[in-house]
């Protein structure tokens, strides 16, 4: 379009600020700008305004008491002059929004977080289309850039040894939770099931390896205590939520000049309906990326139901049709991570994140083993099988190591997550290491995080750096037990662990709501937008600044290090990588880890 | 049919704009009238845009025409059928026209410029409208010139001052009993131009169409003494009514503007009186070319009170009956207070009113 002549004028005693970023954006764009000083009556900018023969005016002002009648008066002067025939006027300011614009008899309103780009668009009067970056996000794979060398090699030796260990241990066993997955895997067609077609022999099959809640689901239809299925009125006004939500979502980006560390938030409320509201939030404030949070009882229990089911247990139950839907929920360029870790279905999730394509799962067999309650064999033979189906589906996983939470020192649980990371290796897997950014029992005795939370959680990113070269992604959440049941405090705690980890270069965060350690139920959607944009902010904040790791910082990652190397030594001295995990050599009792008990003596010889 | 739209201006925010449009809407709610309503601002919302103290909600009834921005569709209750789109562009959207087809709430930010709102009333007039009220925003009085008539809404919260209250009042009601309808002489109209004729029509001298700067006015000294008549198409400011109060023209002299609005708006309607009176003084007259009666007074004793130390807004309020009894003496239109009174002292003003502008409306609204 012909260059326009634009008019800056700040109604204003000092601020000019805002306008003079337009101006550059606007004579970049090649049009002709006039910056009149501050603080002009309004009738010297009318002058102004008729003597430039402006095509379009920009005022600035910040508001404060009286001042939108000075506003008022200014547009009443310039409409009553005749200048609005042909000139266009906007204002912005701190406290402008559309409303406001409309109130004072403005043609366009610009609050807070303008864009240059957007007062451009109205200066050649054509509609703000926001960038596309903002609105067409893409799905990065964190694992691409890396070549999983094992830099150590002493840990690279004993990683293989432990892991022929543990393959040949599993050789020849097998479990329900494996005979299910293989079921899942064969008998189970996503395509028939979406069309509703008889699954006759997957039927026939499936509740044979299933647990009793399960199987009395499929054989005598009955529901989980607490558990119902959504009602007809209820799924038709989830689809115009979905459908209403798309329709003006932006999905803008938390990164500023970094592109990394994506950022994942989970949900988890019971009810796929809320759901999906908090995943439809946590993408409009900028999540990269959503996890599906399972319930505790899920873990426990064999098999898995399935129809549009809600319920009122932490965590939203794994079904079929609970997973489609909130697929079809997620916008093209959201990260889906569904969890496989904990439980005696670990296999079977693995299999059903594969068939509706997730991007990420999770599997750690150490953690699953010590700190989330299924026993040591079982949770070995399942999740060698999920590693499997991980690799076969080519889904990353990331091996979380929140034992640390229980009390295992950091070393110990590292240990424990770089056997899977090898796993993973060997069945052609692609592992994410997930160390804790946390204020961990351990530190907490060892006094390792008196004075600052860097150093530690710095030494535990050297540490895995140095080890390997493979994804790192901090969780799970980022800044555990530094949360407090005050909403700003935490979103503050996550937001500066964010950004640790952030200067630290890794890949990935996993942050929670604001109120989740304290919620007492469902996680609040404004509690996850307060974390959301604090971390935000702190990408705002620190840009691209790197951290110079402190002497303290290198010489504990250095003492993790060696102890990764006397814990595999251990693991492989024994000879038994089950065994190692029921003796406490990854995490022992008096660190508060517990072999856990759900599955146990249900290894079966093949 | 006849359309006639009235204005409901008022000096400041939280004067009861809202308050009196909806009391008349209200009041006059008959499905034999045809009501169309649009604002230059923004009505209807919950709380304020600048003090976040609540605010009247707008309830339309089924039937009425509207003409609002499309994003303020879906903020309220009531549900409009699309008639007409206007290509009209505003912060809040593109300009729609339409009918309520079920009543309710609704959010009202419509033309905020004159020729946006003279091309609305148009509609409204084309769509057979016996009756549209403009609600007006802030102390925003400009686009009422496209009106037939105001209701001034004043009160506390443009000053607490009642002395300067009631000098203003005073002083609006002076400039909107003007007559209007005034001729150029054809020989001294120039489009656009501010022009000076002598007492035999003819053209004298031809100055900006706006009236800003008085050293223009100031160069016709010389020709003052021929003069019997100056038009000015624009606004004219404070420096400039002084400017040609001062030039030595002989009695008798008749000043022109365009509406009242037009002479108000820089200096207030003070100065704009003081202007009249001086001409007055000398056996001249103002008159414009479109006049804008005033048809009543209505007035508010709330105020927003702001709290410097916390940065917020508290409802406050003056003497209620003290505010009436001063604005009643200022003035010779009717006044009201529509909270206390209720709509019907007003309303049976409009009747009057109306039965003048509208044969045998008056009729319709007493049905």
């Amino acid at each position: 379009m012909a260059p326009q002549k634009v008019l800056l004028a700040p109604i204003d005693p000092v601020h000019d600020v805002g306008l003079k970023i337009i101006r550059r954006g606007l004579e970049e764009a090649g049009h002709e700008t006039v910056l009149l000083q501050p603080d002009l009556q309004p009738e010297e900018i009318i002058r102004e305004i008729i003597s430039s023969r402006a095509d379009t005016v920009l005022i600035s002002r910040t508001l404060g008491y009286g001042v939108a009648e000075i506003l008022a008066r200014f547009v009443d002067l310039a409409d009553a002059a005749g200048v609005r025939d042909r000139v266009k006027i906007g204002i912005g300011g701190m406290a402008i929004r559309p409303e406001l614009a409309a109130e004072l008899g403005f043609d366009a309103g610009f609050g807070p977080g303008t864009s240059v780009e957007e007062a451009v668009a109205f200066v050649e009067g054509r509609d703000y289309v926001p960038s596309l970056a903002k609105n067409n996000k893409q799905k990065i794979d964190i694992t691409e850039a890396y070549t999983y060398t094992c830099h150590n090699s002493v840990i690279a030796g004993l990683l293989k040894q432990i892991t022929g260990i543990i393959l040949a241990w599993t050789e020849n066993r097998t479990s329900s939770g494996v005979l299910r997955a293989r079921v899942r895997e064969k008998l189970w067609d996503i395509d028939s099931w979406r069309k509703y077609e008889k699954m006759t022999e997957f039927l026939e099959e499936y509740p044979r390896f299933c647990g009793e809640i399960t199987s009395d689901f499929y054989l005598k239809g009955i529901m989980h205590p607490r558990t119902r299925r959504f009602a007809r009125e209820e799924v038709v006004a989830l689809e115009e939520y979905i459908k209403a939500t798309k329709e003006r979502m932006e999905a803008p980006k938390l990164q500023h000049s970094l592109k990394k560390p994506l950022v994942f938030n989970q949900y988890g409320t019971g009810c796929p309906f809320m759901d999906t509201g908090h995943i439809k939030v946590s993408e409009a404030w900028g999540a990269d990326g959503v996890i599906h949070f399972d319930p505790s009882w899920g873990a426990r229990t064999e098999g898995f139901m399935d129809g549009f089911l809600t319920h009122q247990e932490d965590g939203t139950v794994i079904t079929p049709a609970n997973l489609n839907r909130i697929k079809q929920s997620l916008e093209s360029g959201t990260l889906w991570q569904v969890r496989a870790h904990r439980g005696l279905n670990t296999p079977e999730t693995v299999v059903l994140a594969g068939k509706f394509q997730a991007d990420l799962t999770k599997i750690n067999i150490c953690y699953g083993a010590l700190g989330a309650g299924t026993d040591p064999a079982r949770m070995t033979v399942d999740g060698v099988e999920a590693i499997r189906y991980a690799a076969k589906y080519g889904i990353p996983f990331d091996i979380v190591t929140n034992e640390e939470l229980c009390g295992v020192p950091a070393h110990k649980a590292f240990a424990g997550m770089l056997i899977t990371a090898g796993l993973a290796l060997r069945l052609g897997a692609k592992p994410i290491l997930q160390p804790l950014f946390c204020y961990s029992p351990e530190v907490m005795v060892g006094g390792q995080m008196k004075d600052n939370y860097v150093d530690f959680n710095a030494a535990k990113v050297l540490a895995l750096r140095r080890i390997i070269d493979a994804p790192v992604w901090p969780g799970a959440p980022i800044g555990f037990m530094t949360h407090s049941e005050d909403r700003i405090q935490s979103s503050a705690a996550t937001a500066y662990h964010a950004c640790l980890a952030a200067m630290l270069g890794v890949d990935a965060i996993t942050i929670a709501s604001s109120d989740e350690a304290y919620s007492g139920g469902p996680i609040s959607v404004p509690s996850k937008v307060d974390t959301l944009r604090a971390v935000g902010e702190g990408f705002r904040f620190f840009g691209s600044t790197r951290l110079e790791p402190s002497q303290r910082a290198l010489d504990w990652s250095r003492e993790i290090e060696e102890g990764i190397e006397n814990v595999l030594r251990q693991v492989a001295h024994r000879g038994d990588f089950v065994e190692a995990l029921y003796e406490g050599i990854l995490g022992s009792r008096e660190e508060g880890a517990y072999p856990g008990r759900n599955g146990r003596d249900t290894v079966m010889m093949v | 049919v006849k359309t006639l739209t009235v204005g409901i201006a008022g000096t400041a925010k939280n004067t009861g704009k809202t308050t009196t449009t909806m009391a008349l809407l209200e009041y006059l709610r008959n499905p034999g009238i045809c009501i169309g309503v649009t604002s230059i601002g923004y009505d209807g919302e919950r709380v304020d845009n600048v003090t976040g103290l609540p605010k009247p909600r707008v309830r339309l009834e089924a039937g009425s025409l509207v003409a609002v921005s499309e994003g303020c569709l879906p903020a309220g209750s009531a549900r409009v059928k699309v008639l007409d789109r206007t290509g009209i562009k505003t912060p809040l959207g593109e300009i729609v026209c339409g009918q309520v087809i079920k009543g309710g709430l609704m959010v009202l930010a419509g033309p905020n410029q004159s020729r946006h709102l003279r091309e609305i009333l148009q509609w409204m007039s084309g769509q057979r409208a016996d009756l549209v009220m403009v609600d007006g925003a802030l102390n925003r009085v400009a686009p009422m010139a496209e009106t037939n008539g105001l209701i001034l809404c004043t009160g506390a919260s443009y000053t607490t001052d009642l002395d300067r209250l009631s000098l203003e009042t005073h002083s609006l009601g002076v400039i909107c009993s003007l007559p209007g309808g005034a001729e150029i002489p054809g020989a001294a109209h120039v489009e656009g131009k501010t022009v000076l004729w002598n007492r035999d029509g003819l053209l004298l001298a031809e100055l900006p169409g706006l009236l800003l700067e008085a050293g223009c006015v100031k160069a016709m000294r010389c020709l003052a003494v021929d003069a019997g008549g100056l038009y000015c198409p624009g606004l004219v400011s404070p420096e400039c009514l002084a400017a040609l109060a001062e030039l030595p023209c002989r009695e008798g002299m008749t000043y022109v503007f365009e509406d009242p609005m037009k002479l108000v708006l820089s200096g207030g309607a003070l100065t704009a009186q003081r202007f009249v009176d001086r001409v007055r003084r000398r056996e001249g007259r103002v008159v414009f070319r479109k006049s804008l009666p005033l048809a009543a007074v209505t007035v508010n004793p709330f105020y927003p009170c702001y709290r410097y130390e916390t940065n917020h807004y508290q409802p406050a309020f003056i003497d209620r009956d003290l505010l009436v009894s001063r604005i009643k003496c200022s003035i010779t239109v009717p006044v009201f207070d529509v909270v206390r009174d209720g709509p019907g002292g007003l309303a049976g003003r409009w009747k009057a009113w109306l039965q003048d502008w509208v044969h045998g409306f008056g009729e319709m609204v007493g049905k």
